[in-house]
């Protein structure tokens, strides 16, 4: 690829500016439509908003986001307010209740967006065209718009329209096979991480199709498909397979003795030592002895691998998490614990950097969320509360698109928002 | 520009971008292993000139692992599957940070880069006078993005960060499990990926604010604090009802049924080959299928499909809380019915009904899937020494121009005459001085390292090496 020389994609060098402090959040002046419902799209408008882009979500009038629905809720008494999935997902966002099957909702959302840089999504395929708000229409009326689908197995292809969960998608994707014990079934990871990773894929790139909209002028439609999000990270095992022809399946908690989970006194402790952290690990365990032995020979360990495991495990499970970190901080190995959620809201390298943020909700009250996942100079990153359902609507439309109370009185009666 | 494309819209023709988004973006990469080249993957896929910086004396360890296993071939670290998928799309040379010809020539590609993403131990890049403030001397309005696994700075600033270790202290293993059991690690690095991911972003976020207000930017993405963001639903609820996540195998709070179900083994004949290339270690036959009711509706789709109109009339399991209640009886139903006949076909007969299946994909099956190659996802790609291979696509699908493989992953030191002589403005003379020194090569030199370098190296063995670099 030749490339040539500007600073920026327009051939412009920016001056230098003074070194920035903490506030001021990079994201700040950007306008960004939200359509997203449930996990993927949220999580990625979440972070837009979060680092300072202004976010409109869009919610259905009566309902809103299917995620007010899904809980866990307090005490686990259903809320469309206090659900800790939409708290969570949503947070810094405005929401403006919109409906878009409605002739004067769809025009409405045209000039939402016309006026914002982009567009994010994440309905089945067939929806935005079945709304007359497909990719066309929208690069229609404003050219500069970007515009991020994430869909369960992208845009096109025979899956296009195939019914997914997080489970089913967590299969799909590949990352399944390889979790979980050899002797039992494939293993789904916790959570809902198979819609989190692409919606962490739907905030870059957005973030980067945005970047090339003000280069060149002109926004395009970003496809971004859960399943190969996925696909594309299936670390060595991807590219064995694709090149080598060969497979990979579930290497379990113990991959290798000096790499696994090891039950101890009073729980679980991780043991991850590559080669050159292993005369540490006998350090640790009290056997610099077998630094001399044939358990130093990494060619051996592989041979004798339940001999080392039986050594570790003995000296494990005499031990308590408490006395393992501790001899893994000494002697500078990975030995470590597994802290349950209450733990980490009290680990003090978390405390020490003021990693976890509350946020005070109307509604749900004082909750603690996680604060940056990566800092700007020290910071950029700021949360505010999930919205009501709602709460927005009238200052948006009334704000950028000039709307006055009779308008909106009567958008209301005709149940448009 | 904005106001221009707007413009250009308002006849009715809607222009098409070119170039893609990051074009003109130039990247240093002195990233290594998997976290830092998955952002690099990501943001040269998306168009960036990225240059990936290795050090004469110590390579990419992911090459030095995988050439341990190729054996006696020419130029094994070029052949590498693993290296060569996450570093397409890159240019790259070797020069010999250690030594101060070296640092000087990275510090003329910092003039005339816009960014530069480093994923050393805390303190490495320091210690060869090559931290912020310098870089930024050089170049003030650089976007420098570090990727600790803790943190720069405090009690967690020399905390090793391999894969399992940022998946552990960011809080997810514990939510990972079969029921009743421990902590579960996952198949993956899985720490990895989603930290390129959010560090990919993390860059394009400081150089949107650059190009607004001119500012230069220090980044600092920690891994384990990405991780931690991947878990805030479960952190909430603790908040709100002071309960810890319980480990639910491959059931769900409120779908039932919910889980991964045993299908047709594959025969012997045709198992797949499990192991390395020239490392054959077994094979496989199991195959196995997902399923999940979402709703009433699709219980009774699965009931038809799996032949039982009975289930779906009893009053029992009409509703989600008696099928949860009775999750037990219904799985050995269902496993039954999955066990004769492929994942494929389970998969298949479900999605035609509506209910949210999928066959559990292992790498070597994901390389046939029928709808990733409809798509057009894996792309071929020749290299000057491995040859012709596949690999993984662009994940950002822009409409236009359609993001592709235009170069394949650099040979060791390949692009050292274009790179240093085109951008940093060396003539054949002094190129020819450095590679006589040994400051940039064409081949990995094995010499005794400085503190520094050793301090750096990130030597793994090739399973091992999934890690990220810290």
């Amino acid at each position: 690829m030749t490339v040539d020389t500007a600073w920026n994609g327009d051939g412009s060098r920016l001056a230098a500016g003074p070194r920035p402090g903490a506030e001021g959040r990079p994201l700040a002046g950007l306008t960004i439509l939200d359509l997203t419902q449930q996990v993927a799209g949220p999580y990625a408008t979440r972070l837009l908003a979060a680092y300072g882009a202004t976010v409109i979500k869009i919610e259905r009038p009566g309902s809103g986001d299917p995620a007010r629905a899904a809980g866990p809720f307090p005490g686990d008494v259903p809320h469309p307010e206090r659900s800790a999935r939409f708290l969570y997902l949503n947070t810094g966002k405005q929401s403006v209740t919109l409906n878009l099957k409605s002739r004067a909702g769809r025009t409405l959302l045209l000039e939402l967006a016309e006026r914002a840089d982009a567009l994010v999504e994440n309905f089945p395929p067939r929806v935005l065209p079945s709304l007359g708000l497909d990719w066309p229409v929208l690069h229609a009326v404003n050219p500069a718009l970007v515009v991020v689908s994430i869909t369960d197995y992208g845009q096109t292809g025979p899956y296009r329209d195939f019914a997914g969960t997080n489970l089913t998608l967590f299969a799909a994707g590949g990352q399944m096979s390889l979790t979980g014990e050899p002797d039992r079934e494939p293993l789904v990871n916790g959570g809902t991480q198979a819609l989190l990773q692409a919606g962490l894929h739907g905030f870059s790139a957005t973030l980067a199709a945005v970047y090339g909209a003000q280069t060149h002028g002109l926004g395009t439609w970003v496809d971004i498909s859960i399943q190969e999000v996925q696909t594309a990270a299936l670390e060595g095992a991807g590219p064995n397979a694709l090149v080598n022809g060969m497979d990979a399946t579930r290497a379990g908690n113990q991959p290798r003795a000096t790499w696994g989970i090891y039950p101890c006194a009073d729980g679980f402790v991780g043991c991850w030592c590559m080669d050159q952290n292993v005369p540490d690990l006998f350090r640790a365990i009290g056997r610099a002895d077998l630094l001399d032995s044939p358990f130093r020979d990494q060619r051996w360990r592989g041979e004798h691998n339940e001999e080392v495991a039986t050594l570790l495990l003995g000296f494990f499970v005499e031990h308590t998490q408490a006395e393992l970190r501790e001899l893994g901080a000494r002697h500078r190995v990975a030995i470590g614990v597994m802290p349950a959620i209450d733990e980490l809201l009290r680990w003090p390298g978390l405390l020490e950097k003021g990693f976890w943020q509350e946020v005070e909700h109307p509604e749900a009250g004082r909750l603690v969320h996680p604060g940056p996942p990566f800092r700007i100079d020290g910071g950029g990153f700021a949360l505010a509360p999930a919205p009501l359902l709602g709460q927005h609507t009238e200052a948006v439309l009334c704000e950028r698109l000039g709307l006055g109370a009779e308008e909106i009185a009567d958008l209301r009666e005709h149940g448009v928002i | 520009m904005a106001d221009d494309g707007r413009s250009g819209g308002t006849d009715g023709v809607a222009r098409e971008a070119t170039l893609p988004p990051l074009y003109g973006v130039r990247i240093i990469d002195l990233t290594m292993v998997w976290a830092g080249p998955y952002a690099t993957r990501l943001l040269a896929d998306a168009g960036a000139d990225v240059i990936k910086i290795e050090g004469v004396t110590r390579p990419d360890s992911i090459r030095t692992s995988g050439a341990m296993a190729l054996g006696g071939v020419e130029r094994p670290f070029d052949r590498v599957a693993y290296f060569n998928e996450y570093n397409r799309n890159k240019r790259g040379l070797a020069l010999d940070l250690s030594r101060p010809e070296g640092r000087a020539a990275l510090l003329r590609l910092v003039r005339v880069a816009d960014a530069l993403i480093e994923n050393f131990r805390a303190g490495v890049l320091e210690g060869w006078g090559l931290g912020p403030e310098r870089l930024l001397a050089e170049r003030p309005d650089l976007v420098i993005v570090s990727m600790p696994g803790f943190a720069k700075r405090g009690s967690e600033r020399d905390l090793a960060g391999y894969g399992p270790t940022i998946e552990q202290l960011g809080g997810l293993i514990q939510l990972t499990g079969y029921p009743g059991d421990g902590p579960e690690k996952s198949g993956i690095s899985y720490g990895d990926p989603i930290a390129g991911t959010m560090a990919a972003g993390a860059m394009i976020a400081a150089l949107l604010r650059r190009r607004r207000t001119g500012q230069g930017a220090v980044v600092e993405v920690s891994q384990r604090d990405n991780m931690l963001n991947m878990i805030g639903e479960a952190v909430l609820d603790y908040c709100m009802n002071r309960r810890l996540p319980e480990r639910r195998g491959n059931r769900h709070r409120w779908m039932a049924p919910h889980g991964c179900y045993p299908s047709l083994p594959l025969p012997e004949a045709e198992g797949r080959p499990l192991g390395r290339a020239g490392q054959p270690t077994g094979v496989a036959t199991d195959r196995w299928v997902t399923i999940a009711v979402a709703t009433d509706a699709q219980w009774q789709a699965l009931c038809r499909v799996i032949g039982r109109p009975d289930l779906a009339e009893d009053p029992r399991y009409a509703q989600a809380l008696g099928r949860y209640e009775r999750q037990d009886e219904l799985d050995a139903i269902i496993a039954n019915w999955t066990r004769q006949r492929s994942d494929d076909e389970a998969m298949t007969l479900l999605q035609a009904a509506g209910v949210p299946a999928a066959a559990v994909r292992t790498p070597l099956a994901q390389t046939r899937d029928p709808h990733l190659a409809e798509r057009g996802f894996y792309r071929e790609i020749e290299h000057p020494v491995a040859g012709r291979y596949r690999v993984a696509g662009p994940l950002w699908n822009v409409s236009s121009p359609r993001p592709e493989i235009v170069r394949p992953a650099p040979v060791f030191g390949q692009h050292r005459v274009e790179v240093l002589g085109d951008l940093a403005g060396y003539d054949a003379e002094a190129l020819a001085e450095l590679e006589r020194e040994q400051v940039i090569g064409d081949e990995p030199v094995k010499r005794p390292a400085t503190p520094a370098a050793n301090d750096a190296a990130a030597t793994a063995s090739p399973r091992e090496a999934t890690g990220g670099r810290r």
